[in-house]
Formats: structure tokens, sequence, C-alpha cells
């Protein structure tokens, strides 16, 4: 879907993004993670042109972005940012139909569309009619996101859209923005700054620095088949915590192919449950063993708290 | 308070008019401002690095003194409406230009990237966000424009464009506190009125802009028509302050006197020699001494039909001061005759132009005339001579004490620089000064005061009022009135040379001729 070659862009002289490239298929989470400085906004601003490269090519589905008006090109991209931009002057019906207006959509249509969006992000129908003043933090992202969603874009650019929320407020939209059915088939390329952020929502995570890629692939990739010791250094603050959300039951697998399974009856539980939420079940179903099942419901192994610890800590330390 | 009231009663029509010609002239200079002045600030929040310099300019704009504007733009744009209009429109550009730019630079820019990013044009960027956000800014500083526009407006008065600041200059000019009211308090509410419009505007501005809009355009063209016609008709013109329009003795008399028709307008009296310079008005009417009919060029018309008083200069000298000194008049009566108005005019041009030491002045003029100027006396002064506070008195005092300390023996003071007739007069009659020098017309009209039957059959004859002034004055305050020095400092009609030369014009009468011709 997004094919993006050699991009460069100087300041002053000084490389703010430098051969950067990377593509992202159709329905994909691309994450470009980095410190300020690293030119991850940068990277992310060129892509629907708000800053033009010095050199280098963008390809959106397979057509080069710099042959037609860079309005065309942006209407069809949802956009959004961290402060949210949302107009003060408009009210929340008005910031989100601003996108379909411009396309030029029936009064009717955008009422419509208005009102679903609002509803799938849980946005209370009566505040169509308020300023964007008068709202909390995380409804303001949610009036953002219904705003870049209003048209129906194949394609979102998300600048740290949760980043200006209090820690509760950002994992509770984090959790509905990946429960977003509609979100699942849009392709999307969202800068933060956040590593567990970067790990929950990316499908493959971009890590940059100076202006250039350090690292791109899979969560699992960099945390476990980091390129260079800044990688390592870039995960290690929560290195425990990520690699139990990564980790998976059928990751540990191997360790257990030696041992007898048990003949009692077990609570089961899927072989692709991340290991942070299996400890969190382990509390919450009062057993001391689950079963882990696989695909076909078969069951691989059979572990307790403690044994699935020591196999993680066999297995990746 | 009843002379407030029964003014506004008596001259309501006159206000009215005045008032609606203040409105036009605001409002064709603030609708400019708005236009140009939103204009540059979008411009400048385009191209910021301009900003420092462009508002600096602007910003110097404003700092210059109004009726300086109004003397500098006289050579390029003359007198009347139009540079009224420029003028105002240039005071009114500093706050709309900054606070436009301003506004618009305030807008977060996280709602401008927004904007952007969703696909807005610049345009549309403009027309939906950035003016919407900065319209309180703007408005903020369209309403300071507002009121700078309406007290300036005032001042224009004086480059003859009419509007309320008539009745102040003119109330002014003759002490009348009722006509400085009448201009003042109308041009405070019209400012009160403007700025409570604006603010309601700026409350609802998509229902009321364009209504207010189309109101004032229309209003705008609706009081052109007349006001132009007005405020300055082609064709030979006459300007005037307020003063000499208003007196007794002076325009209207004139006309009546000589019998012609004069198309008028009024001006500020240090504009008035640079408007008839420049060709702005082809007549004006000055004091027949004053130094910058030489400065000027100009011809002072011969008042051949003798309308205006008789101003002839004297040595005025307390009686005591005759006793103790008698020689003395025999000695300052040598002055008699001596300087003519050519010469008059002369001194106070050097002076008051070239800048000359008075003193080095007055010295040469006495050796030009044969008179003796070598001695300078310090030490108690045996006399004291006093002037008012005008160059033609500061170079007199000088030429008497010269004169009388270089043919006497006595010590002299001067005491120059005393506020006006008055307090030279009672400065005399109190022996604070023992001499100045008075003018006969003034002598009568306001040191004596007479009825007008008495005033009537000698006022075109100057050695009659002389007389009157000499006696009278002897009789009533002790006062003695020495032989005149010449020349006669009174009103007069005055061109410049060239056109005068060009036109045949020498006197009022051939002034008469040509315009009824």
């Amino acid at each position: 879907m997004i094919e993006v070659k050699n991009l460069t862009k100087n300041y002053n002289g000084k490389p703010a993004v430098a051969h950067v490239s990377f593509t992202v298929s159709e329905g994909e989470k691309l994450i470009l993670l980095g410190t300020s400085g690293s030119g991850k906004t940068t990277t992310l601003k060129m892509l629907n042109r708000l800053i033009e490269p010095d050199t280098g090519k963008i390809f959106i589905n397979r057509q080069n972005i710099y042959t037609k008006p860079v309005e065309e090109l942006r209407r069809k991209i949802g956009y959004v940012i961290q402060h949210t931009g949302l107009f003060p002057h408009y009210t929340v019906a008005e910031n989100i139909k601003l996108v379909p207006e411009l396309l030029g959509w029936k009064p009717k249509a955008m009422i419509e569309k208005v009102a679903e969006l609002m509803e799938m992000l849980k946005l209370p129908a009566e505040m169509q009619s308020s300023y964007p003043d008068e709202l909390s933090g995380g409804q303001k992202q949610r009036v953002g996101l219904a705003r870049a969603l209003a048209a129906d874009p194949p394609l979102i650019l998300l600048d740290e859209p949760f980043g200006a929320l209090d820690p509760v407020t950002r994992e509770h939209l984090q959790d509905e923005f990946l429960a977003l059915e509609y979100l699942a088939s849009k392709t999307m390329v969202m800068v933060t700054h956040d590593v567990a952020e970067a790990v929950k929502l990316g499908d493959k995570i971009c890590l940059m620095s100076e202006g250039r890629i350090i690292q791109m692939g899979k969560a699992h990739e960099l945390l476990f088949e980091p390129a260079n010791d800044f990688v390592v250094s870039f995960f290690n603050p929560q290195r425990f915590l990520l690699e139990l959300s990564i980790i998976q039951l059928d990751d540990l697998q191997d360790v257990f192919t030696d041992k007898a399974k048990s003949t009692e009856a077990l609570p089961t539980i899927h072989a692709d449950t991340p290991m942070i939420e299996v400890l969190k079940q382990f509390a919450a179903n009062d057993t001391s063993k689950f079963a882990v099942s696989d695909g076909e419901d078969k069951v691989i192994y059979d572990a307790s708290r403690a044994e699935i610890l020591e196999a993680y800590y066999q297995k990746y330390k | 308070m009843n002379e407030i009231l029964s003014f506004f009663t008596g001259h309501a029509a006159e206000i009215w008019s005045e008032t609606l010609r203040h409105i036009w002239l605001t409002l064709v200079s603030l609708f400019l401002a708005v236009i140009v002045g939103v204009l540059t600030g979008i411009f400048l929040t385009r191209k910021p690095s301009l900003s420092g310099s462009v508002i600096g300019i602007v910003n110097v704009i404003q700092t210059i003194p109004s009726l300086a504007l109004l003397g500098f733009l006289l050579p390029f744009l003359g007198i009347g409406v139009f540079p009224s209009v420029i003028a105002l429109f240039l005071y009114s550009l500093l706050p709309i230009v900054r606070n436009t730019f301003a506004g618009i630079m305030e807008v977060p820019a996280s709602v401008k990237e927004a904007g952007l990013g969703m696909g807005l044009t610049k345009q549309q960027l403009l027309m939906k966000v950035e003016l919407p956000l900065a319209v309180p800014v703007i408005f903020a500083g369209i309403r300071t424009a507002t009121v700078v526009c309406v007290g300036v407006a005032t001042l224009c008065a004086l480059i003859a464009s009419g509007g309320l600041g008539a009745f102040i200059y003119r109330g002014i000019a003759l002490n009348n506190s009722a006509m400085i009211f009448a201009g003042a308090l109308p041009a405070a509410l019209l400012a009160l009125l403007f700025d409570l419009l604006l603010g309601l505007v700026q409350k609802n501005i998509k229902t009321l802009l364009k209504p207010v809009l189309v109101v004032s355009i229309v209003l705008m063209f609706f009081l052109a028509g007349n006001q132009f016609y007005q405020s300055y008709s082609k064709g030979f013109t006459g300007g005037f302050q307020y003063e000499f329009m208003e007196r007794r003795d002076g325009l209207s008399g004139l006309l009546t006197t000589y019998g012609f028709q004069l198309s008028t307008v009024e001006l500020d009296v240090g504009l008035m020699y640079q408007a008839v310079q420049e060709g702005r008005v082809d007549v004006i009417g000055g004091y027949s001494t004053d130094g910058r009919i030489d400065a000027y060029e100009l011809l002072v018309l011969e008042d051949d039909l003798n309308y205006f008083p008789p101003y002839q200069a004297a040595v005025t000298i307390n009686a005591n001061t005759l006793e103790n000194y008698p020689y003395l008049t025999e000695v300052l009566n040598q002055l008699a005759g001596l300087i003519n108005d050519e010469e008059m005019r002369q001194l106070n041009y050097q002076v008051d132009f070239l800048k000359q030491d008075v003193r080095k002045t007055v010295v040469d003029f006495l050796k030009a005339k044969g008179f003796k100027t070598d001695a300078e006396k310090n030490g108690q002064p045996d006399i004291a001579i006093g002037g008012k506070i005008f160059t033609e008195h500061f170079i007199l005092a000088e030429m008497l004490k010269v004169f009388i300390e270089n043919n006497t023996s006595l010590t002299v003071e001067t005491k120059t620089g005393l506020g006006g007739t008055k307090i030279c007069f009672e400065a005399l009659k109190t022996d604070e000064i023992d001499l100045y020098v008075e003018y006969t017309g003034t002598g009568l009209e306001v040191l004596l005061k007479p009825e007008e039957q008495v005033i009537e059959p000698i006022i075109r004859d100057q050695q009659k009022v002389y007389d009157y002034v000499k006696e009278n004055s002897e009789k009533e305050f002790g006062i003695i009135w020495l032989k005149p020095l010449g020349f006669n400092n009174t009103y007069a009609l005055m061109m410049r040379k060239d056109k005068a030369k060009k036109l045949g014009i020498k006197s009022i009468s051939d002034l008469k001729e040509y315009l009824t011709e």
C-alpha cells in the first residue's frame, strides 16, 4: 500500500531524515518509534506532504504522491495529532464532518456518518453541538479520531495520538482502539515514543534514531534479535514487561516437550495467549495449573505459574 | 449650561451636517484602512520575515504628530477631503495591521496543522480557520483604529475638510466654550457609538457583518455626493483662519465692502501660508508684517478702500516715566516713520526664518538707517521696555533698547514675552514697564473699547484712529502714544507673487474685478 524510497530531509544542513525506506502493506499497522529528534514525525508528515522531502519517493497504492494536488491526497488520508487540532470555533459535529464537507458529501450522508462515528467511538450523541473546549482530553481525542475516519480513508496517519492523555485514559483508549473492528482493516502509520504502546498496537515497529532507521520488524524481532546495542538499550527499561506481553504460551512449548501431562481436569487456556495475560488468569481463576490448548483444542502441555516463569527464564535468559 | 443648550438648538442643522461629515470621513478612512490593513496583516503572516520592517514603518507613521502629517501631505495631496482621508487612513492602519498579524499568528499551530492535514487549501484555511479565530483580535484593532480616527478627524477641520473639529477650532479661536462643546460632545458620542456598534458586530459576526458592511458602504456613497461638493470647490478659492471668518471686521465685512463673492475654505494658520504657496488656495488672509510673506514669496494686496482697521505701531509710554526723563519723547520721536511694512516684514523674516540673532538684526538695521549703535551698557537699569510674546515685539523691544542706550545716558532692560495685550498694558499702567509698542487698532478695540457710533466714523482713517487713541489713552490711563513707527500690522489679503502678477492683481479691487469678470 505504501512504498517509501530513500527519503531524505535536511534542516539547516543537518539531516532530520536520512535514507529512509520502508513498505507498509494493506491493513498493516506500522509504528515509527524513537526519541524526540529521531525523525519519526518528519517521516510521517512527508506521507501527507505536510513536509516535502529533499530527495526520495513515496508511492501510495502504486501512485506517486507528488503527481496530484496535495489537498486531494490529504483528503484521502486520515490524520490524527497529539493536540487534536480540533477547530475551537466548530462544534463537535462540524469538526467531524470537515472532510466529507470538503469532498462535497450530501448533508444527509454527513449527518448519518457523524452519528455513526460518535456511537462507534462512544461519544454521547448530545455532544454533537458542544465545542471542543467543553470536552475532556479523552473525548477530544475521540473526536479527533472520528474526524480522521469521517471520509472512510483507507490509510490513517497518527502522530502520538495518545501522547497528551493521562496513563489511565491512554490505556483505556488504546484498548478500545485495538478492539475496534472498523480499524482492523485500515492501514496505519503511527508515531510514538512510548515503547509499550508500540508493542501493543503495532504489527511492525520501525525504530529510528537521528533520522535513520535502526531496525524494522515485529516486536519479537526487535526484542530478541536486536540489530545492535542501541536497540537493546532502547527496550531495556521496560524489557521484562514487554517480553511478558509478547511471548505467548506456544513460544514456550519446546521447554515442555518432555514433561508428562497431568491427568487432572484443568481449566484450559489458548496457546496464543501472551504470558502477561496468563499470569493475570492464574490470579483470576484461582487455579494452580492451566492446560494449554492449540488451535484444534488439543492440549499441548500443562503448567503452573512457577513452571511457566521458569520456562521463560530457561529459554530467554 | 444654558449657553451650551442654546448653541445646540441654534446651530442644530450645522452640527448635524458636520456630524454627518465627520461620520463620512471616519467611515471612508476606516473602510480603506480595514481593507488595506487586514490584507497587509494576512500578507505578513505569509511572509513573517517582512513583518518587523512593515509594522515598524506603520508604527513610525503613527508617531508623526497629526498636524505635521497633514503638513507633510499638503504638497502632494493639497487640502480638503482627500488628504484628510489619507491621513486618517494612515493613522488607522497600525492597530489593524498589527492585530491582524498577531491574531492570525496566535492561532494554535496544531489547529493549522490539522486543517492542512485534513486537506484544506491555504485559502480555505485562511477563511475557515485563521480569520474566524483571529476575529476578536482583529476587531480589537479595528475598534482602536475607530476611536483614533474619530479623534484625529477633528484635526482635519484644519485643512478645510470640515467635520466636528470645525466647531472645536473656531470655538478655541473665539474663546467660545459652547462652540467647543458643540464639536467635542458629538465627537465623543460618535467614538462611543462606533465602538458599541463594532462590539455588536464582533459578537454576532455571522449575522451582522454583511448587513453592517452594506449599510456603511451605502451610507458612504450617500454622504459622499454632498461632502465633496461642500468641501472644496474648484476655481478661485480663499483660505482663512476661523477667527478671520467669524470676526465682525473679518471676511464677511470685507466682501460686503468691496462687493464680491469668494469661495472659501477654513484653514489652520500654519498650513494656510503653505497652502497658498503650493497653489492649493489662491488667496489667504494674514497679518501684513508677517515674516512668512517674504518666506513664501507672497504679495500683500493693497486695501484700497481702507476696509481693514489701521493697526499702526507706536511707542506707548507711561506719563510718570516721561516726567522723570522728559527728553525721551524727543529722542524716541526720531524713530517716527522709520520702518515701513516691507522693512518690518524683512526684520521678522530674518529672525523667524533665517534664525538671525535679534540684536544683530536690529543693529544692522539701525546702522543702515545711519544711527549710532556701538554703546553697550551694563548695570542697574533705569527703565524697562515690555513686549508681547511674538517675534515682532522681540525685535522692536531690542531696537528701542539699542536706540535709547545710544542716544541717552539711560540703561535699559527688556521684559519681552508678556502674554498678550492685557498683560502688557497692565504692566505699563502699574509702572512694571515704562514703555512698549502697541497698535492703534488694538488700542481702540481692546483697550478703550468705545461705542460703535464712535468707531464707525473714524475706523477707515488711520490718522483719526491715532488721534482718538492718543487723546483718550492719556485722559483715561495716563498713557502717552508717541508718533507712529511707520508700519501698519493689520489684516491683509495676500496671494502668491507670480500668480498676482500673471492675473494683474495688486489691490483687493483688482481681485474683485478679476473675480466678477
